[in-house]
């Protein structure tokens, strides 16, 4: 079967493609900065958290997950809390800084996971924190910390100019991209799958822009924003093309520019959901920022500012 | 041909000529491409397969559903809960505005999150229980400057749906559905009145 191999050739190279192409290594670098202090700064300032109150909850509304529970997950004491909560700011700015990158990284996500399990164990979920320890998990695997990195500085000075690493391969930053991107495409499908592709065409967007007004979070923007979302926007049509977006979420794995353009639909996606609903799935665009190649596109800029330079000065030198 | 040829490029060093070069390159690149393919195989068993297969509802790592559910149309009553004064000084509403960040932060974002916060483990009087327990824990440990309170109400209020209105604290009480008073504790309603 010449065109089955075939496919399964051109299978293989897009794989190929898609995960074991090399990328500059201080994207790995930004990535491991921006995800750690993302983390910090969210539940640090944004969602300010004081682990502690979780110890005053009573055990009659813990609901721990399966698969935490069975490991033998347990609410710490208040004293618990507070040493896992700075032990988790140390290791976090030190991954951050890069300062015995792959053990601080480690510890960082190990304390970040205990939270997040403690967090999400009493009823209020947030579909976003899981992804974050994936991510997490996924970068300690990589050489995130080669460049950009105390350890870096130390080992030069220790040992004289490092040898030329290749630069890594993109496998790290694709997984973590795909976690947002599946995550989409998830929800999508259950909603396809609970109510049919006529929530699309229901009332279901309107009446959950409505229900935002009840929020604690909602700003007088968001709320004027959504007062003037249910009154002049066709939003059974935007809830039909949000369905359409979630759907079309395996369109990133076709090429750069459609990754590109769905990494743009998303952004303004999830944008569109804090100004309207008041809820905050930063964390995605946390997240999808994997998919952006961040140092070529600082290259090209930066190209780009050069060639404008010259051509101006060679406009201006044969006006004189 | 397999592999390809970005899989050429390894992960080793490639400062001038080494003669180990080929095999430690192989061998770094077998293992990175073991461990992709592993976090990749992790990813879409827990991520995708699972909705795929199984369709719980419910996405698989949270029990959260992504508003997959097709809205009935707005809501004209709700549950909401009051707390009770000493010496019959009255109710206050406990998902105020004013309360929810003394009281339940960080555990809710909007009135209606503590009803996932309170589950539905044991009967409404032991949830009702809890939620009095909270508070008052809460407030021994110097977290908020609240009243005390004897009680909780469990009462269905009626629900603004203009787009001027926006929460309401003290929303009109329509009937009692529950209430948890340790001196003198009554049962009214369904025992599942809270939803």
């Amino acid at each position: 079967m010449p065109s089955l191999s075939g496919a399964g050739a051109a299978l293989r190279r897009h794989y190929a493609r898609f995960f074991f192409t090399t990328t500059d290594p201080r994207n790995l670098a930004l990535d491991r900065i921006l995800l750690f202090a993302f983390a910090l700064v969210y539940f640090g300032t944004y969602r300010p958290v004081d682990f502690t109150a979780y110890a005053e909850i009573p055990d009659l509304f813990l609901q721990v997950p399966v698969i935490p529970r069975r490991l033998g997950f347990e609410v710490g004491s208040r004293g618990t809390l507070q040493a896992v909560q700075l032990l988790w700011v140390v290791s976090s700015v030190a991954a951050c800084l890069g300062f015995l990158t792959r053990a601080s990284m480690l510890l960082a996500t190990a304390l970040f996971t205990y939270l997040v399990v403690l967090t999400n164990a009493f009823g209020h979920v947030r579909i976003g924190h899981p992804l974050l320890v994936f991510a997490m998990a996924i970068l300690c695997l990589s050489p995130a910390g080669d460049v950009w990195s105390v350890d870096a500085v130390l080992r030069r000075r220790r040992s004289g100019p490092a040898p030329v690493r290749e630069e890594p391969h993109v496998w790290p930053r694709r997984l973590i991209f795909l976690l947002p991107i599946l995550t989409f495409w998830g929800a999508g499908i259950e909603k396809v799958h609970t109510s049919g592709f006529s929530w699309g065409w229901s009332d279901t967007l309107e009446h959950t822009v409505r229900s935002a007004r009840y929020s604690f979070a909602l700003s007088d923007l968001q709320g004027q924003l959504g007062a003037f979302a249910v009154t002049h926007l066709p939003l059974r049509l935007v809830g039909a093309m949000s369905l359409a977006l979630e759907l079309s979420a395996p369109l990133v794995l076709v090429g750069p520019r459609a990754r590109a353009a769905m990494i743009g639909a998303y952004a303004s996606f999830i944008l569109g959901i804090w100004l309207l609903m008041a809820e905050p799935m930063f964390e995605f665009a946390a997240l999808l920022e994997f998919g952006v190649d961040w140092i070529g596109l600082t290259a090209l800029a930066g190209a780009a500012l050069t060639r404008r330079k010259r051509l101006r000065a060679a406009r201006a030198a044969a006006t004189s | 041909m397999w592999p390809p040829k970005d899989f050429a490029r390894g992960a080793a060093l490639t400062s001038g000529p080494d003669p180990h070069r080929s095999s430690e390159a192989r061998a770094a690149r077998g293992g990175e491409r073991t461990l992709c393919g592993l976090c990749l195989a992790f990813i879409l068993t827990f991520f995708t397969l699972s909705v795929l297969t199984r369709h719980r509802g419910y996405w698989p790592v949270t029990r959260y559903c992504m508003y997959c559910f097709k809205s009935p149309g707005m809501p004209e009553r709700r549950p909401t809960l009051f707390g009770v004064r000493e010496g019959g000084l009255g109710e206050d509403n406990l998902l105020s505005r004013a309360n929810f960040r003394a009281f339940f932060a960080p555990l809710i974002h909007r009135p209606d999150d503590i009803f996932h916060v309170m589950g539905v483990r044991g009967s409404v009087e032991d949830r009702l229980r809890g939620v009095l327990e909270l508070y008052e824990r809460r407030r021994a440990a110097g977290r908020h400057h609240g009243p005390r309170y004897v009680g909780v109400r469990l009462y269905e209020v009626k629900v603004g749906t203009s787009l001027e209105l926006a929460y309401h604290d003290d929303p009109e009480r329509i009937r009692m559905l529950a209430e948890y008073m340790p001196a003198t504790t009554v049962k009214r309603g369904a025992a599942d009145a809270v939803p």
